[in-house]
């Protein structure tokens, strides 16, 4: 360490004033480099994004050409009805919403990981997946819903209200104690263990094909997204992204723990708080329109967290992208792997997931948490 | 250990009263549908039945009696097929009454249960090997120990080839040969019938599209490939979509292949689930239920570019009918949808009602075939 | 700036945990001793206003509570004593946080400068590059002080800083305090356990047990064999040097121990 004994004045022979605003200078430079290199690591991401995309709207039980693709997109007026409906009804909005839910996800576990400063954190963890799944499986099993509801709508407003009811749980719990993270994780197993143990018992007093119709909602599959679905969830991750922006430095300062944050003025309960709450919605958005997707809340922070560092600018952008990236994927590959038949995107994710967490576990440098 | 003691008192005990009470009791030894050979008194008076929706067949051959006869049952005939089991509970309010053994496909069969009925026999199915097997094959062990003879039926494994044959053997163990014989002539007759003229007709296979209609408009029902559904279709020469995909396996398909196969015709099959949204059919539904229920499936994104939809060739076909002696029935409507020319004077609608009239118990009534058009 | 403290008292789960504190702390350096449970990180938490006591902060002449809530972070600066991160970003926006609530969304080119001439002044600018996660204890203690002056505060409240530092860095750590105390005429109040380092860096000593003030004053005149034996239950040896700094050398506890011997 190179601490000088006294504070830094020009001292005999030496350069002074010039030297230390070299040093400015140098070091400014190398932020903006810093700060270039994330802006190219972003913009990657996003190139590689659009790519998938594009793939994915290629790709599909039925052999359309690029051609075909394109003009029908282009020109939906003059293409042939079922290729329009192809790719009108079935691939624009899945691989939209592929992206969209992606997104929703990765900035659902990003946040997550920081308030509960928890790199094992997830928006499963807190067994908001879990009541979600368990709000779809008994609409399914018992026609048994919380709001009478149009049959279409019935199992996902299920979900949904479902996963509130397990974050109002947490919240009144972390309320009424202390909004520690802690008492969060803790609150957030209860319910994780309560709703699965819940599900179990659905399971067990459900027949074969109730039992199949649950294990869908289990493992997620993104053919059921239309275009009612995919605009109501980028609607609400368009609500969300502005309320995280107004406190992206809150979050950087609670990465320096809740007495650091706290001195610098942070209310570190009320963005713990905050981020459940958006944490919840995102998630239980997802659930309710694409079942249980596992894995990218949980992996996609800690690819932005190796390429971007933690400046909560470029951390939960970079988590949401990564996120849409891996869903893309999936999407591309769980067609290819079973082409016509409906194939559980969640089953993907997870075997992509855990040999990557593995790695990541392995290959920990020194310090990366 | 305690287990085993207990169990060799039992079936010493069965021996020494059934010894006791009948002089020579009499007996018959029957080859069942997995091939294994089994001796059972003859006639048999006590019954547990599993998938107890098959109540059907044996009320077919055995007629009223056969409700004295079931002493113990699981639960499938209430759950599954709750619109039949009405039925037969309103005309025979004891058999509301029989107590449930639990099933093999969910650990809730309960061998000492059974045990405590004391029955002549216990009937299972084929598909119970498939789908349970361990659960199955440890209930075998257990009720060969207490000496209770085990006879296996197919409806479903093979069910064009052992329905049949199933119902002959149902037939000698409850001493009806000759009404069973009826029943399987009856069949015959109106197989043989659809068979030969299908042979004759060499022209196109229709593609088919056949799915259950248990999730509800939203979610897409599996369908199936060489088995249960998927064979009958192939049976009666229709082009199944989902073979090339499934072989023998049922899955559900993506939406995506079904738009572009855009298949003939499509069947979906109902029953009484509680699923909201799924189609319904069975004896307590109306032409109108099914219709409402099928409406909302032809709404789905992309059904209105089906050839199927397009040409009004849109059916539908009680769920029930595929692991029962009734899949005759479906082989004549599906036959009949296929190729209307060729069948034009063929009408399952009556058929089933005759089968009813001849050997059935309790009255047709409800909606088993639908076209929605 | 000046701070002064009136009557101030502090429950935890009904337990006091300050008793009735007052005191009066000028622009130098102030130490605050005391065995474990006194109370002094209780006492700076609520000088900074993160835990809420009974009783009036003076700042410069004007209660705590008729500052806005902003000036109240940019005029008090705390260092609390668990400062472990596992933050992954460099030295640079580390510090840059210590601006927190004025940053916007893009940094300006002021706030790097304030942020690499904080780190020039305490002399670790070629850290600024470095990763949080890859510096060493002390080097972090550092970046946590850079944090806490790049703003300017009237008052530095630090608990316990060289916890986790060797012999060394240390005394580097409280010559640095010692330097920008004087050149900002901060007031710097800084919890201490270490005797030898209060007295030697320190203009002011208080001493804390059990929730109350014992006694202040300059620290020959607190930090005395008397005191020692009363407060900490330690015999010690206190001599004072050439410069009039008490030097302490412990000896044993004033409670019988060991291994009973035959």
């Amino acid at each position: 360490m190179n601490v000088k004994s006294k504070a830094r004045e020009p001292r005999e022979g030496e350069p002074g004033l010039r030297s230390s605003l070299r040093m400015n200078v140098k070091a400014k430079t190398a932020y903006k480099g810093i700060t270039r290199k994330k802006y190219l690591f972003l913009l990657s991401i996003s190139a590689a994004i659009v790519l998938t995309f594009i793939i994915d709207v290629m790709t599909g039980p039925a052999s359309l050409s690029a051609n075909d693709v394109i003009s029908t997109i282009l020109f939906p007026a003059y293409s042939e009805p079922s290729v329009q409906v192809i790719v009108w009804t079935f691939r624009l909005p899945i691989a939209l919403m592929a992206i969209v839910i992606g997104i929703a996800l990765g900035l659902a576990g990003a946040i997550m990981q920081t308030i509960l400063d928890n790199p094992l954190a997830s928006p499963y963890t807190l067994g908001i997946s879990a009541s979600a799944g368990f709000g779809a499986a008994l609409a399914i099993v018992l026609g048994v819903g919380v709001l009478p509801f149009a049959d279409t709508l019935f199992v996902p407003v299920n979900a949904f209200v479902f996963s509130l009811i397990s974050c109002m749980a947490i919240y009144g719990i972390a309320r009424f104690k202390q909004a520690t993270s802690e008492t969060i994780v803790l609150t957030g197993i209860a319910v994780l263990f309560l709703f699965n143990s819940l599900l179990g018992l659905l399971q067990y007093m459900a027949n074969p094909e109730q039992v199949q119709a649950i294990v869908f909602w289990l493992f997620g599959s993104l053919t059921k997204a239309n275009w009612t679905t995919l605009g109501i969830t980028v609607g609400i991750v368009l609500v969300v992204i502005p309320l995280l922006a107004m406190d992206v430095w809150k979050l950087t300062a609670l990465r320096l723990g809740d007495d650091k944050a706290r001195s610098l003025g942070v209310n570190v309960e009320r963005i713990r708080i905050k981020g459940l709450i958006l944490v919840s919605v995102l998630t239980a958005t997802a659930v309710a329109f694409v079942g249980t997707i596992g894995f990218i809340g949980l992996v996609a922070p800690h690819i932005a967290r190796m390429l971007v560092g933690e400046d909560h600018r470029y951390f939960l952008p970079f988590s949401a992208l990564s996120g849409a990236f891996i869903l893309s994927a999936a999407s591309i590959f769980s067609k290819a792997v079973v082409p016509g038949i409906i194939f559980p995107i969640g089953i993907l994710t997870s075997l992509i997931g855990i040999p990557f967490f593995v790695w990541l576990l392995l290959s920990k440098k020194r310090g990366y948490w | 250990m305690i287990t085993l003691i207990v169990f060799s008192a039992f079936s010493v005990s069965g021996c020494v009263t059934k010894g006791g009470t009948e002089d020579q009791a009499k007996t018959i030894t029957v080859t069942d549908m997995q091939g294994r050979s089994v001796t059972v008194k003859a006639p048999v008076e006590r019954i547990v039945l599993m998938e107890s929706s098959k109540t059907h067949e044996l009320a077919a051959i055995d007629g009223t009696g056969i409700v004295d006869k079931i002493v113990g049952w699981d639960s499938d005939f209430k759950d599954n097929a709750g619109d039949g089991y009405l039925k037969f509970v309103e005309k025979y309010p004891k058999l509301a009454d029989v107590p449930n053994v639990g099933s093999l496909d969910d650990n809730t069969f309960s061998v000492e249960k059974v045990i405590a009925l004391n029955p002549d026999v216990v009937i299972m199915h084929n598909w119970e090997f498939m789908w349970c097997g361990d659960a199955t094959k440890e209930a075998l062990i257990r009720l060969e120990q207490a000496g209770i003879p085990v006879v296996f039926v197919d409806f479903y494994m093979e069910p064009m080839t052992n329905s049949t044959k199933s119902m002959l053997l149902l037939g000698q163990i409850l001493g009806k040969e000759q009404r069973a014989k009826d029943i399987v002539d009856f069949y015959d007759q109106h197989v043989d019938e659809i068979y030969s003229r299908l042979a004759k007709n060499g022209g196109l296979k229709p593609s088919i599209y056949i799915e259950t209609g248990y999730n509800g408009p939203e979610t897409y029902g599996i369908t199936q490939g060489d088995v249960g559904w998927g064979s009958i279709v192939k049976k009666a020469n229709g082009d199944n979509i989902a073979e090339p995909l499934l072989g023998n396996t049922s899955k559900a398909i993506s939406p995506e292949y079904l738009i572009n196969q855009s298949p003939d015709i499509i069947i979906l099959t109902g029953r009484n689930w509680s699923t909201p949204g799924s189609i319904r059919m069975g004896y307590t539904s109306t032409a109108a239920d099914t219709k409402n229920t099928m409406d909302a499936y032809i709404a789905r994104p992309g059904w209105d570019t089906i050839n199927a939809v397009e040409n009004h060739q849109v059916y539908g076909i009680y769920h029930g009918y595929c692991f029962s002696i009734y899949n005759f029935v479906a082989l004549e409507a599906f036959a009949k949808w296929f190729y209307p020319e060729e069948f034009k004077d063929i009408d399952p609608d009556a058929t089933i009602r005759e089968y009813h009239e001849k050997f059935m118990p309790i009255e047709y009534g409800g909606t088993f075939m639908y076209s929605h058009y | 700036m000046k701070l002064e403290i009136k009557n101030l008292k502090f429950r935890y789960n009904s337990n006091p945990v300050l008793k009735n504190v007052s005191m009066i702390s000028e622009p130098m350096v102030t130490a605050i001793i005391g065995p474990n449970a006194a109370g002094k990180s209780t006492l700076l938490k609520c000088m900074c206003g993160i835990l809420k006591a009974e009783g009036s902060i003076i700042l410069n002449g004007k209660d705590l509570k008729a500052y806005q809530k902003d000036e109240v972070i940019k005029a008090i600066s705390y260092l609390p004593q668990e400062s472990s991160t596992n933050a992954i970003m460099t030295v640079l926006e580390a510090t840059l946080l210590g601006k927190i609530s004025s940053l916007g969304w893009r940094i300006k080119d002021e706030d790097l400068s304030a942020s690499m001439d904080t780190l020039e002044k305490l002399g670790i600018e070629d850290l600024a590059m470095r990763q949080m996660n890859e510096l060493s204890g002390g080097q972090k203690q550092m970046v946590s002080i850079a944090q806490s002056i790049i703003r300017n505060p009237g008052v530095l409240l630090m608990d316990e800083p060289t916890n986790s530092l060797d012999l060394q860095r240390q005394l580097e750590l409280f010559d640095v305090i010692r330097d920008i105390t004087d050149e900002n005429k901060m007031t710097t109040i800084v919890a201490l356990h270490d005797l030898n380092l209060a007295a030697r860096y320190a203009g002011k000593v208080i001493l804390m047990n059990g929730g109350k003030i014992m006694a202040a004053g300059s620290p020959a005149s607190v930090i005395t064999e008397a005191m020692i034996r009363e407060v900490y239950g330690v015999n010690a040896r206190v001599t004072l040097d050439d410069e009039g700094i008490p030097q302490v050398i412990p000896i044993n506890s004033t409670r019988k121990c060991g291994i009973k011997r035959p």
